[in-house]
């Protein structure tokens, strides 16, 4: 099997263990629904497998495609009797804006209009319909067009940078070759040096999988496999998003991901950045629904995406914490959901801290070591590193050769949701967008490293959960700050029955 | 609500949707003018390239030379502990280069677990057959 056959096929198995999850973790309450909300299945598969499957390395197994195929199975089947026992809603709600044709609502929403202005409103809707169309359009084009570009580059490149082969490279193939995550090569520091072995196992395990099935060992297996990651989170995002968000906020914004340079271009050295990134990114999207929706599925999906984020990188605690405080200081009279939703995150991450507390993996190999932060008088001695990774971090996030105008776009629209829309979503794009920014600062600050080279060397890298954690946010501030508006000025909110 | 005799107000919740799905597609377009171009190059690089060519990238990008990790590969078998005995100033790449390459061969963490031993560019102990594979690297394979 070549290896771009292998993943497509992983990725076909992983999305119908995906749709079953979905259904089991109740975001989809009918089918009709589950196919409303399929784009949400491939990350959700992922996410639930990768999950697993860090789990099982964590015990020196790993997840086979055998395996793979009993845990579809299985979801499948609890998702099925979730399914046949739970009742659909009445009505599922309606899309805020149809499909690009909110306008059109809009002007005809006003009865007492005499004849000749309701020509000219008439005339006003086609016009508006036609911007509409031509941004979606437009938006589509761009994501197309950036898509096949980068399906036939990573088509072809194998792993060249360092990392990229040294670190994830080898952990996945060792997976694959070895039938399991051999304590010999993940718990052994002193053979493994410098590779972060205390690193989590969720992605390389995920990346074995189609190593598994593939007929030898092919590097670009594994960034076939990163690619398939990224493109599950940016359908994942229309699939958070696509009946809350109009078209025409909704696929700019990802447009503006897709075309952020630094996204494929991350994601064709197969390091880990952009797949823990997508899922910081989609875990705070489901905990931004759940803010607005009130629906306790969401908070179910997020918590799923952010144990997959703390089991990807070390950093994922650090953007999942970000989340969690920030969501439970906005989330009035529903604190107490949050607080169970970060214990379950916690615990799912626990087998890990154990396996790294176990083998004694942190102390010998890691940047940083938590632990200092408590030496406080140390870490207030070495302030003055702090302005200068702020600095540099922001820098790194605001460089429109590297995001474009994403992260501006971020902190636009969390303004403009301070104005209009619910407080409390503006507060939490602000408290996860600070909280995050103040822990990468916090780690360049107790890092027994030379901060300058310890920038230099992945803040580039590290920012970027940050900025798409943000982007994700982005198109529901500006839905909800845009129907606030409407509200505020008296224009009617167009096809909404919220 | 426009009333008749009552000059319509602009559409303002419209108006800020509209300039914030131009800033996005701005920045979308702006961020594939610079994107394509780079993922083109890779895309040139590697297409022409025989699909084992390819593989050879990370050891070319090292300095390495292909024949000596061809013969260092084929020295190894499935459960092989072997350690690198290497003291120049790429010792770390030469490592980390083996512990990727030479899978299903895992290294040991001390030359005492080892049951081969590779000696890059450093004698081997004298009176043990050492194999010869290029770049003055030698592999040891220690009695079990």
């Amino acid at each position: 099997m070549s290896p771009a056959v292998a993943v497509v096929a992983v990725v076909a198995l992983l999305t119908l263990c995906g749709l079953g999850a979905l259904a089991v973790l109740g975001v989809a309450r009918s089918p009709r629904e589950l196919l409303r909300r399929s784009g949400l299945a491939p990350l959700t598969g992922m996410a639930w497998a990768g999950v697993v499957a860090a789990t099982l390395a964590t015990a020196g197994s790993r997840l086979s495609i055998a395996g793979l195929g009993l845990l579809t199975a299985a979801t499948c089947a609890g998702g099925a009797a979730r399914l046949t026992r739970t009742r659909a809603p009445s009505a599922p709600p309606e899309r805020p804006q149809g499909r690009a044709a909110g306008s059109l609502q809009q002007t005809a929403a006003i009865p007492s209009d005499p004849p000749a202005q309701r020509k000219s409103g008439a005339r006003n809707s086609l016009l508006q319909r036609l911007v509409d169309v031509g941004v979606v359009i437009a938006s589509l084009g761009v994501i197309a067009v950036v898509v096949a570009v980068a399906m036939a580059a990573l088509h072809v490149k194998p792993l060249v940078e360092y990392d990229g082969w040294a670190m994830w490279g080898m952990k996945a193939r060792a997976i694959a070759a070895l039938g399991s995550a051999d304590p010999d090569v993940f718990a052994t520091p002193e053979a493994y040096e410098r590779l972060h072995i205390e690193y989590p196992l969720l992605l390389p395990s995920l990346h074995a999988l189609p190593l598994q099935a593939a007929d030898g060992f092919t590097s670009n297996t594994v960034i076939l496999s990163c690619l398939a990651i990224g493109l599950a989170g940016l359908l994942a995002l229309w699939g958070l998003f696509r009946d809350r968000v109009r078209p025409v906020i909704l696929l700019p914004s990802l447009a503006a991901i897709v075309a952020a340079p630094r996204f494929f271009l991350e994601l064709g050295t197969g390091y880990a950045d952009v797949p823990v990134a997508v899922f910081v990114a989609c875990g705070v999207g489901a905990a931004a629904r759940w803010l607005v929706d009130r629906d306790t599925s969401w908070l179910t999906l997020a918590t799923l995406f952010l144990s997959a984020c703390v089991l990807t990188k070390n950093e994922g605690l650090l953007f999942a914490a970000a989340l969690y405080v920030s969501l439970f200081v906005v989330a009035h009279g529903r604190r107490r959901a949050v607080a169970i939703a970060a214990l379950v995150c916690g615990v799912v991450s626990a087998p890990w801290r154990a396996y790294i507390a176990i083998h004694d993996l942190g102390t010998r190999t890691q940047d940083y070591d938590l632990w200092s932060s408590f030496d406080l008088p140390s870490a207030l001695g070495r302030l003055d590193r702090a302005r200068f990774a702020v600095d540099v971090l922001l820098d790194e996030a605001r460089d429109p050769q590297q995001f474009g105008l994403i992260i501006t776009l971020g902190i636009a629209a969390t303004a403009f949701a301070f104005l209009f829309a619910p407080r409390s979503l503006a507060l939490l794009a602000t408290g996860f967008g600070v909280l995050s920014l103040a822990g990468l600062t916090w780690i360049y600050l107790i890092s027994p490293k030379e901060v300058e080279s310890f920038l230099e060397s992945n803040a580039d890298r590290v920012i970027i959960s940050f900025v798409l954690g943000l982007a994700a946010l982005t198109p529901l501030l500006v839905e909800e700050g845009v129907r606030g508006l409407a509200r505020r000025v008296g224009e009617p909110i167009v096809g909404t029955s919220r | 609500m426009a009333t008749p005799g009552r000059r319509r107000q602009p559409p303002w919740s419209r108006i800020a949707a509209l300039a914030f799905a131009g800033a996005a597609l701005f920045s979308a377009v702006a961020g594939t003018r610079e994107v394509i171009p780079e993922l083109d190059e890779w895309r040139e690089t590697y297409a022409d390239y025989e699909p084992e060519r390819r593989e050879l990238e990370a050891l070319l990008s090292l300095g390495f030379k292909v024949d000596t990790w061809e013969r260092l590969r084929r020295r190894l078998r499935e459960g092989d502990r072997y350690y690198v005995a290497a003291t120049v100033p790429y010792e770390h790449e030469v490592r980390n280069y083996a512990g990727y390459a030479l899978l299903p061969a895992v290294r040991a963490k001390d030359l005492e677990s080892a049951n081969v031993v590779v000696y890059w560019q450093l004698d081997p102990p004298t009176g043990r057959r050492c194999v010869d594979v290029g770049q003055d690297v030698c592999v040891l394979r220690r009695p079990s």
